[in-house]
């Protein structure tokens, strides 16, 4: 899951499918969105596509198959259809560099998970967006790499603690309490049931049901929010911030496996912020491993 | 014959089309393209298909479910004539060709042939799996390409992947070639299989809700109870029973008559939607069935399109205009008026409806009016009667319960061409204030 485009997703793709294969696995691949673009036409920067093993399993769409150089077998065409046409199961015959473009609604992906297995694979490794953390549900995924990078923005400040709080979300604990389901809006599900203290939301939460609770003056009291899972929560990291100073946490009824972290401290435009400690600052604030993707 | 998607909503054609659900890509084209422009031909053959599926429900079924794991294929089979086909396109044929080696066996009395000499060419192994791939054992260039990749260096590799490449692309061409000779054959069993598929779901529907294959010719309408899915499936939910209708129409008019909330518009409609399916090659919902060949159907008076600043009136006598127009110049139409003139006060509602009915006798088409004003039944070739409200009804009823009280018999008329005065009984069963009632009756003497 990439917070945002030079992230250096591509380099970590790489090097997961390498040990990955040499362990003899059977591996398959995906994303969400388009990824391995031999120029990225935003910023213009040689971006590496993604190299796959001899025997990978490949979700793409078919207009990208022509650019692959792997030998290729058509496994077969899903009904699932791309901007660049409909997204076709390969098997690589031989390593190579191929671009992803994999199918964009969760139920898609769900399936097309089931069907990899179902073909064979040991694992299946899917190249998604911070953007579209949706396709990182418990659900569907059983463990996250969250990539950061220099990229992100210019303010160091704002990349530490932007890429603190998305690991924060994903590192969510397990409530153990039960709660008020809440349906309709959350401000008058609080107001109503003075005697709990604990919610529980569906679906997504975001900035617009938060602020009635921060904004409010009814009596502070403790109050816990419970949702799905971590990539529900929607709300900016101010938002956050200001629940948890009103005493509002968060909890979740899944828990999201956040594995590791990379760093790439190198941003598109060229400016490098490995010199500034940006590393050593985010290991003191995140419980994950976090690696440079330069070096480790 | 132009019915709108609202008029066919409302006849009861959309309900009934629900249930008309084909598998295969094709088979789906043929139904959203349905038309009513179906020959005795495809009767003929809807007939045989029930028949067969009857007979041997296992065969059908396995046709079914290889029929579901079709896909389009026609992009495919262009681009290969062209000479651009992809992988995609030879795995999308391949796959096809694969699924005809086990369709053909069980569908070759529809025309249904194997082509195992175009499957070879995409299958020259002869693995019988359903994936494609360029073999290397193709071309011992490809080959020779091939290994040389497998232990290239990474400066290498672009280079040897771009020989690769080039010689697959000349293979697939070759291929192209090959397969172009077959194209033709492939192209007629896809479109024979869609055909096939979309008669089976034909035939299923029919014996699924007891429809029957109509007879189609002659100069006479002949319905015998005849029923109407859609209004039976809500009168069933509230607990009633449809009442199958009997009605027969020569050329030129008949009258319905009966009390208000009688069914009539429900004759009416069930009507036009029978001899509407049967004109799309559809079976039909009666005992027995003779349509002759009907150019248009004209529903007259469908709470329909207002504006242009017209009534209800206004727009209903256009809509008569239109109808007699066309009637007058194709001939052989079916003409439903719906309580004709109604909107206008009664004396010269009835002169208008006895005028038309008198008009429509001489016409090659067939008119049916549903009216419930005096003497106009008189003026016309047949006359039906709907029995109306039964004599055992005493007490107040709800609105929504003066349905459960109607005997809704159609009959042809005893003679008697009088109407029978039920209005009075209805208001007086829903329960109008008593002095209302009093004043009514008053009115009466």
């Amino acid at each position: 899951m990439g917070m945002c485009k030079n992230a250096g997703k591509t380099t970590v793709l790489n090097a997961i499918l390498c040990a990955h294969s040499s362990e003899g696995l059977n591996v398959a691949i995906t994303s969400i969105g388009r990824d391995g673009e031999r120029v990225d036409i935003v910023t213009g920067t040689d971006k590496p596509p993604v190299f796959v093993k001899k025997g990978t399993f490949i979700a793409t769409a078919e207009q990208l198959l022509s650019k692959a150089d792997i030998t290729q077998r058509i496994m077969d065409v899903t009904d699932v259809s791309t901007p660049l046409g409909r997204v076709v199961l390969v098997e690589a015959l031989s390593d190579g560099f191929v671009e992803l473009a994999g199918p964009s609604m969760t139920g898609e992906l769900m399936d097309l998970i089931q069907r990899f297995y179902a073909m064979g694979a040991d694992k299946v490794i899917i190249d998604g967006a911070v953007s579209r953390r949706s396709s990182a549900q418990p659900a569907i995924c059983e463990a996250v790499i969250l990539c950061t990078g220099a990229s992100y923005c210019a303010d160091r400040n704002k990349l530490i603690e932007d890429t603190d709080y998305v690991a924060e979300l994903l590192t969510l604990k397990k409530s153990q309490r039960c709660g008020v389901i809440v349906s309709g809006e959350l401000i008058d599900a609080v107001r109503s049931n003075v005697d709990s203290n604990v919610f529980c939301v569906c679906g997504a939460l975001t900035d617009k049901m938060l602020r009635p609770l921060i904004e409010s003056n009814y009596p502070q009291k403790t109050l816990e929010l419970v949702v799905q899972d971590g990539s529900r929560v929607l709300a900016s990291r101010s938002t956050y911030s200001k629940c948890l100073a009103r005493g509002i946490s968060l909890w979740v009824q899944n828990e999201m496996k956040l594995i590791f972290v990379t760093v790439n401290p190198r941003s598109a435009t060229g400016e490098d912020m490995e010199g500034i400690g940006l590393i050593d600052a985010l290991r003191q604030r995140i419980n994950v491993p976090v690696y440079n993707v330069k070096e480790d | 014959m132009k019915l709108t998607a609202k008029q066919l909503n409302q006849i009861g054609v959309a309900f009934v089309l629900e249930g008309l659900a084909p598998d295969s890509p094709y088979g789906i084209e043929l139904r959203r393209t349905l038309a009513p422009d179906a020959s005795e031909y495809d009767l003929l053959q809807l007939g045989k298909m029930m028949a067969a599926i009857e007979s041997e429900p296992e065969r059908f079924d396995a046709i079914r479910r290889a029929l579901m794991l079709q896909r389009e294929i026609r992009g495919s089979i262009k681009n290969v004539e062209q000479g651009t086909a992809s992988d995609v396109d030879f795995f999308e044929l391949k796959r096809f060709l694969l699924q005809l080696n086990t369709l053909a066996p069980l569908t070759s009395e529809y025309g249904v042939t194997p082509l195992p000499a175009a499957l070879k060419i995409l299958d020259p192994n002869d693995t019988a799996v359903a994936t494609f791939s360029i073999e290397s054992s193709r071309s011992w260039e490809l080959e020779q390409i091939r290994n040389k990749k497998a232990t290239a260096s990474m400066d290498e590799r672009a280079e040897i992947a771009a020989m690769e490449e080039r010689e697959q692309r000349r293979i697939r061409a070759e291929i192209c070639n090959e397969l172009r000779e077959h194209t033709d054959a492939i192209y007629c069993n896809y479109i024979t299989l869609g055909r096939l598929d979309f008669l089976m779901a034909k035939a299923r529907l029919a014996l699924q809700t007891g429809a029957i294959v109509p007879q189609i010719g002659g100069d006479r309408i002949v319905l015998e109870g005849m029923t109407n899915p859609k209004v039976r499936a809500t009168v069933e939910k509230h607990g009633g029973e449809f009442c199958p209708i009997t009605i027969e129409l020569d050329r030129g008019s008949t009258v319905i008559t009966g009390a208000n909330m009688g069914g009539k518009t429900v004759v009416l409609h069930t009507l036009a939607m029978n001899v509407y399916l049967a004109h799309c090659g559809l079976a039909v919902y009666a005992k027995k069935a003779i349509i002759p060949k009907i150019n248009e159907i004209f529903l007259i008076h469908e709470q329909g399109e207002h504006g242009q600043g017209l009534s209800d009136f206004g727009m209903e006598m256009v809509q008569c205009k239109r109808a007699l127009e066309t009637a007058q110049r194709k001939g052989e139409c079916l003409l439903l008026f719906d309580e004709l003139a109604r909107g206008t006060n009664p004396f010269e509602g009835a002169a208008i409806a006895r005028a038309t009915v008198r008009y429509c006798n001489e016409l090659l088409s067939y008119a049916l009016f549903a009216t419930h004003f005096d003497d106009v039944a008189k003026e016309s070739r047949a006359h039906y009667q709907i029995a109306g409200l039964k004599k055992s009804v005493s007490e107040v009823l709800g609105a929504d319960e003066v349905w459960a009280h109607m005997d809704y018999t159609l009959k042809p008329s005893n003679g008697d061409d009088s109407i029978p005065h039920d209005a009075m009984t209805i208001c007086r069963l829903i329960g109008l204030p008593d002095e209302l009632i009093g004043q009514i009756e008053e009115q009466y003497r």
